[in-house]
């Protein structure tokens, strides 16, 4: 176990040294190449040659490519992140903006994804071929067939549009609502009618893979010899799932937890963009389309980093939570 | 499963007395049992008869404005309604048919023709340095955020439906190079390819006539769910803009239009993504009807 936990970790500076070297080449490959992009953050320096060449000499893009790669890496590695020059502002800043937005709609979508999937996951398992087991299964197939902005358009034009401006369209708070002007419960019902609809949306999407997985796993377990064993001692049928099944049911579900580091992080560009969510997948796209490579950059980089370290945490926990898998 | 039905007497001569029925006879015959995977084939079917007949069914041409009859509702000479520039909405759905069934079917062939390469030959390799670079590589591609690599791919390159095809197909194949390599890592080790092996095969014709075979089944299903995955991603590129460029139609930016005029005319949003859920639920039903024909013991 030792010997696959530290081979394991071995991988890991390679990998980071690929995914930052494919982050930074996206400087490389930009339309007009950097020079373009130094000049979109100072106009003035088009018409200019020796400003031009200031700023060359300033920003290092006569070094040799490995040279410039090298002294991003270090920057970055010591938090600077360079400035985005839309914001004009350090990259470090212009994310930690919108990062707390991102947390709190991902960090309800996630806890209401797990708190439906997983029960939902084992009832439909236990009564394989109800109707309970093919509604959710139906759905499970169109949640993951519907595109989410579509779903959020719908509920958008279904919800919203029909509440009498009780369920907003779009943003995030309503800031004339204040915790000294209103009080407590006036903001929370305040936030939570804004995040209502990107929650339904996301839900909707993350839904159906993880209940089926469940589903799947724990008719898995079901079929399993010690699950026999457990009815043939006569314990209830409700001991057996719950003490027996149910536990090594979720094993293989925390494989699938892998991504919600990142998720966390990166968010949902296109479900952000549908209801105006100032977050961070507005802030990646909107990176993308004013073509602010340093935040552009700081994203694939920190995106990436965090599903490595997500992917790595999955298989150390694995390790603890599965005895019966022998690492060589 | 539920209890298979005790095989009549005609059945089981074509069970036991032709023991060499084909292959894909066999397949077809459990495929025809999943109703919902032939649901979803004739749907495809219908879908894929929809993009060759573009031009006989819609009912305006593909660039077509015509401001004086913007926002109709529904009706018999426009079933679906038309949008703010006048366009019939049906017509631009069967426009929109052929970027996706296209975008869908070149994107997933490109991720499944790189994935199957790089995952065949570092499981061929396996272990070796050749092995650990590609997969290193592969593992890096995956990591970063999907879409978000996806729009920034897409706008560094030269945009056209030709190029969205191939970054689709290019950013999305390493989950299938991982899924090959393992397979091929496995079947390596099997008795028939040990017994090969003796007979003095070389390492080529094991690979082409021994390995590869065995996993077309999990390339084939990884595929049809790849086709609805990419235009799944098309349809998401188009809407947040980066879609292919007009002429061409595709069903997610007609979706962003009819966010435009969503009070005033709903049904210019909500036709196109019926159309776009009916599609990738339809592979899906196909692909995973596919997977338990080709295999029974390949249970998800």
């Amino acid at each position: 176990m030792r010997r696959y936990l530290v081979r394991r970790l071995l991988q890991i500076p390679p990998l980071l040294l690929i995914v930052s070297f494919l982050s930074f080449s996206i400087m490389l490959v930009a339309p007009g190449g950097p020079e373009n992009i130094i000049f979109s953050g100072d106009p003035s320096a088009q018409f200019d040659p020796q400003m031009a060449q200031r700023l060359r000499e300033k920003w290092g893009l006569d070094d040799p490519i490995p040279v410039q790669y090298a002294r991003w890496l270090k920057n970055v590695v010591t938090g600077d992140m360079g400035r985005s020059f839309y914001y004009r502002k350090p990259v470090a800043t212009a994310i930690a903006e919108r990062l707390p937005n991102t947390l709190k709609l991902q960090g309800v979508v996630l806890f209401f994804t797990y708190l439906i999937a997983i029960p939902l996951g084992i009832y439909t398992a236990v009564r394989q071929y109800s109707i309970a087991d093919y509604i959710a299964t139906t759905f499970s197939f169109l949640g993951t067939a519907m595109p989410s902005f579509w779903v959020g358009t719908m509920l958008i034009f279904l919800v919203a549009l029909n509440s009498k401006g009780l369920i907003p369209t779009s943003g995030i708070a309503n800031y004339r609502i204040t915790l000294e002007t209103h009080g407590l419960w006036a903001v929370l019902l305040d936030r939570a009618r804004y995040m209502l609809l990107p929650t339904l949306t996301l839900v909707t999407g993350s839904l159906a893979g993880l209940t089926r997985y469940v589903r799947n796993s724990m008719l898995e377990v079901l079929k399993e010899d010690y699950i026999r064993t457990a009815r043939a001692k006569g314990l209830s049928e409700r001991v057996v799932i719950y003490r027996h099944a149910f536990r090594n049911a979720l094993i293989p579900v925390v494989t699938l937890s892998s991504g919600i580091l990142v998720g966390l992080f990166s968010g949902s560009v296109v479900t952000e963009q549908v209801f105006a969510w100032p977050g961070l997948g507005t802030l990646s796209v909107e990176a993308v389309n004013n073509r602010d490579y340093q935040v552009v950059m700081a994203f694939l980089l920190v995106g990436a980093v965090l599903s490595i370290i997500g992917n790595l945490l999955v298989d150390i926990i694995y390790v603890f939570v599965d005895p019966r898998i022998k690492y060589d | 499963m539920v209890a298979e039905p005790i095989p009549s007497t005609g059945e089981l001569q074509d069970q036991g007395l032709t023991p060499l029925e084909p292959a894909w006879k066999a397949v077809w015959r459990r495929f025809k049992r999943n109703r919902a995977a032939v649901f979803g084939l004739v749907v495809l079917t219908l879908l894929y008869l929809m993009a060759i007949f573009a031009p006989v069914l819609a009912t305006q041409p593909l660039e077509f404005i015509d401001y004086s009859q913007k926002n109709r509702p529904p009706s018999l000479e426009h079933p679906f309604g038309t949008d703010q520039f006048g366009r019939d909405v049906w017509s631009r759905i069967v426009w929109g048919s052929r970027t996706s069934l296209t975008v869908g079917f070149v994107a997933a062939g490109v991720a499944v023709a790189v994935g199957t390469l790089v995952g065949g030959i570092a499981g061929y390799y396996g272990g070796s340095w050749l092995d650990i670079i590609l997969m290193r590589f592969a593992e890096a591609v995956d990591s970063f955020p999907f879409f978000f690599l996806l729009i920034v791919v897409v706008s560094v390159v030269e945009r056209s439906l030709f190029t969205i095809m191939l970054v689709i197909g290019l950013t999305s194949w390493p989950s299938l190079a991982m899924l090959v390599r393992g397979l091929v890592l496995s079947i390596r080790e099997r008795d028939f390819v040990e017994a090969s092996r003796a007979l003095g095969a070389s390492d080529r014709r094991i690979m082409w006539k021994h390995v590869l075979p065995n996993t077309v089944a999990v390339i084939i299903v990884s595929a049809t769910l790849r086709i609805g995955y990419a235009i799944l991603y098309e349809a998401g590129l188009s809407f947040l803009g980066f879609g292919p460029p007009p002429p061409a139609a595709s069903w997610g930016k007609d979706i962003a239009l009819g966010r435009e005029v969503l009070r005033q005319a709903w049904w210019v949003a909500t036709f196109p993504g019926l159309f776009i859920t009916l599609t990738v639920l339809a592979f899906n039903f196909v692909g995973d009807g596919l997977r338990d024909a080709l295999d029974p013991k390949m249970k998800r």
